[in-house]
């Protein structure tokens, strides 16, 4: 499997009388967008648009999910496949990728009891600056933004509102994308596995996703994982969109599609192919398995896959939580006892000097190469903003009758929960340690 | 001395984890106490069956964390 990425790098962004992409400015007209997007608006009453750029002092709320504007011109499938088309195997030919811009989601899902949004799986408010302490967290500080506020119908279903969020934001990121075509690129890079040198030790990376109902779903070729058994996939697959998050429910845990697709661990383990190991593939299973048991199956499952493309090292990673760091300690346990190598990333607990309390929700005692990605019990102060692109009020703390301060305003808080990424665990980050 | 204590759990390696004595391997994390896929009369039987081995788990000495399962179908050593 060969893929050949196009990048055509994004400098300015601006909304003009028509859409269009000339010299590295994208110029965006909104009516042409909506145009586009009203056959998906099933239960979204309007949609608006606005671009945010790095460097400015805004604050980005309500935010969902984050795309990498994509399209593919050759090869089997189509960019995001399975939406929009039938789920054929993807990450063959080439791919234009429009670079240094996102197209992201914001709306305040509603919050009853009827919908997904009940108990802890409900829609948290994920909140990103552009600028300022907690700039860091993501990468879309350093990335020119479309974002899209939808504006919903009432009174229906999480599942509707889902879908047509997604929908909307693929199909619009992706005709973006296509402007592109006549251009020439800026760069382009090419993806293959194929050639495998054995003196090099092989490796795969365990990549496991969230996936409880509604709002906290990760699909794979359009399809949501609840009852995935472990399952191999060419990196590259995960390279054109083979899997798209739908997941609201934690802000600093949740995987964006756009890292799914510039996967960080995916792409460290092809910079070393060829030169430090072989990267045989990509095991890609469901986390939050509902019991030790459904987890150790699970874990069995990746190790044996892991067999079969005799790696000598796995790195497991997890999106996700306390549940979720259950799932991938068995991989790890088993993968060890299977005589694989196993590491892994993950945030920390640790309380605000990072000694406090528990570390780690669970671990093994095979676990010992683990990379940390930061406490997520650190204390952020969030400055005043120009700018708040989303709504005029955050809207916090559901499970003790809520708390709506104004979104433009300083506000304290005591972990990271609400922060975009701040604790994701797909390698994405700036934090670094020194000993001294 | 002291109170003993069971705890009713999906997920037994946390519990293990941080020391409680006596993990009860319940339903799933959801549902720990329960199984809403069954019908509610064989539910019930279940919902009965963790609890009769919670308190059996409680009449007993531990030395150290100890799991007791439910289900026969996931039991085994541990």
């Amino acid at each position: 499997m060969n893929l050949t990425r196009q990048y055509f790098d994004v400098k300015d962004a601006v909304f003009g009388n028509k859409t269009s992409f000339d010299n590295g400015v994208l110029t965006i007209n909104k009516e042409e967008l909506v145009q586009l997007a009203k056959p998906l608006m099933k239960v979204v009453e309007s949609i608006d648009f606005e671009i945010v750029k790095p460097g400015e002092n805004t604050r980005i709320i309500h935010l969902l999910d984050t795309i990498q504007p994509m399209v593919k011109v050759s090869g089997q499938g189509m960019q995001y496949s399975g939406f929009f088309g039938s789920p054929e195997t993807v990450g063959d030919g080439v791919t234009n990728l429009l670079s240094g811009f996102t197209v992201m989601e914001s709306v305040a899902l509603p919050w009853d009891e009827s919908s997904a949004s009940s108990g802890l799986l409900y829609p948290r408010d994920a909140i990103m600056d552009m600028t300022g302490p907690i700039a860091g967290f993501t990468p879309f500080s350093e990335t020119i933004n479309l974002v899209i506020l939808y504006k919903l119908v009432e009174e229906k279903s999480s599942i509707e509102y889902d879908n047509d969020i997604r929908l909307i934001a693929i199909k619009l990121s992706t005709y973006l994308a296509s402007l592109a075509a006549e251009l020439k690129p800026d760069r382009s890079e090419d993806f293959s596995i194929d050639e495998i040198n054995p003196e090099l030790p092989n490796v795969v990376l365990v990549w496991q996703c969230q996936n409880q109902g509604p709002y906290a779903n990760t699909y794979l070729y359009g399809l949501a994982i609840d009852n995935l058994v472990p399952t191999l996939l060419h990196p590259n697959e995960m390279l054109d969109g083979c899997v798209v998050s739908g997941n609201y429910v934690w802000p600093a845990f949740k995987v964006p599609t756009y890292l799914h697709v510039n996967h960080p661990v995916v792409m460290e383990l092809y910079r070393n192919h060829g030169k430090t190991l072989n990267f045989r593939g990509v095991i890609f299973c469901r986390s939050h398995n509902p019991t030790n048991w459904h987890k150790e199956r699970c874990a069995n499952f990746n190790v044996k896959l892991a067999q079969y493309l005799n790696a000598n090292g796995l790195v497991m990673a997890w999106e996700g939580g306390g549940n979720a760091a259950v799932d991938g300690m068995l991989t790890i346990q088993c993968a060890e006892r299977h005589n694989i190598k196993a590491s892994t990333l993950t945030f920390e607990f640790g309380g605000v000097d990072g000694t406090e309390g528990i570390l780690l929700v669970d671990d093994v005692p095979e676990a010992d190469a683990i990379v940390s990605g930061g406490s997520i019990e650190k204390h952020y102060k969030l400055p005043d903003v120009d700018r708040v692109i989303g709504g005029d009020v955050m809207r916090l703390n559901k499970e003790s009758g809520g708390f709506f301060p104004p979104a433009d305003k300083s506000i304290e808080f005591d972990t990271t929960t609400q922060l975009y990424l701040s604790g994701n665990q797909s390698g994405h980050g700036r934090l670094f340690a020194e000993s001294y | 001395m002291g109170i003993p204590n069971a705890l009713i759990t999906g997920f037994t390696s946390i519990a293990y984890n941080v020391g409680a004595n006596r993990i009860i391997f319940g339903g799933n994390f959801t549902s720990p106490a329960g199984d809403p896929d069954l019908p509610l009369d064989r539910e019930k039987a279940y919902r009965y069956k963790i609890l009769t081995k919670a308190l059996e788990a409680l009449s007993q000495d531990v030395s150290g964390p100890t799991i007791f399962t439910v289900d026969e179908s996931k039991e085994g050593d541990k």
